[in-house]
């Protein structure tokens, strides 16, 4: 079966850009998770994590945004979402108040300079 | 299994993680046609489908959650049923406990019973907007 979703990352500006695309629930949000703190586990700063090419995203995904960005504070990193503006995954985000618990921007570039500024 | 009946579905699948994504994936036609808000539909079965993997089997896919989806000139009523040991808290979850909070949220009205001979029901109504 084709996974649900695709993770990538690469480095703009020296600052590490991971992107989601595709859906995230409960079946992939832990493995999700995993693979983001893999990835992300050497270096310090922040990540900017690009959410605007997921098509789904529910509680499990919430979750897993919130888990990766509690361990992220744990280590004294930064985790910066960015979502699409007036998106579903915008108006869930609005909904549940993790807009005001996460660092959620409408820019990767925004993202990205705001990351690379606090280096 | 896959039953049709001009605007009803009814779909059973194994209580596993999966089985989310495939019910949205066979669910979003039947809600396109009622007129009704898809990421909404969407979202609150998932969240439903979770909740029974999660809560009512705890995550061992050893039952089914069966769904049964019906249309009419108003909306559309999804019911989600399992025969799993309730909707009691599992530490054991990728979640945060925002499932139940996010049916109600994007359902027009939700009732949760509990099913005679164990296991939850889950009904869902979404309304259609006036024509």
């Amino acid at each position: 079966m084709k996974p649900l979703a695709d993770l990538t990352l690469e480095s703009v500006e020296g600052v590490p850009v991971a992107a989601l695309s595709g859906e995230i629930d409960v079946s992939n949000a832990t493995e999700l998770r995993a693979r983001i703190s893999e990835l992300t586990a050497e270096g310090g700063g922040g990540l900017a994590l690009d959410l605007t090419a997921v098509d789904y995203l529910d509680s499990s995904g919430l979750g897993m945004l919130l888990r990766v960005a509690s361990a992220f504070s744990d280590h004294g990193k930064e985790l910066r979402l960015v979502v699409e503006k007036d998106s579903f995954i915008a108006s869930l985000m609005e909904t549940t108040g993790m807009d005001g618990i996460l660092s959620v921007g409408e820019s990767r570039d925004e993202a990205v300079a705001e990351l690379a500024g606090k280096r | 299994m896959l039953g049709m009946g001009g605007s009803m579905r009814s779909i059973t699948l194994e209580a596993a993680p999966r089985s989310a994504a495939l019910a949205r994936r066979q669910l979003a036609p039947l809600a396109k046609a009622a007129r009704v808000d898809l990421d909404a539909v969407l979202l609150a079965v998932s969240e439903a489908i979770t909740n029974a993997v999660i809560h009512g089997y705890r995550g061992e896919a050893s039952g089914v959650v069966e769904i049964h989806a019906q249309a009419d000139s108003g909306g559309l009523t999804i019911t989600v049923t399992d025969s799993g040991v309730g909707m009691s808290p599992n530490p054991e979850t990728p979640g945060i406990g925002l499932g139940v909070p996010l049916m109600i949220r994007f359902a027009d009205r939700v009732t949760f019973d509990a099913v005679t001979d164990g296991g939850t029901r889950v009904t869902m109504r979404f309304d259609a907007p006036p024509r």
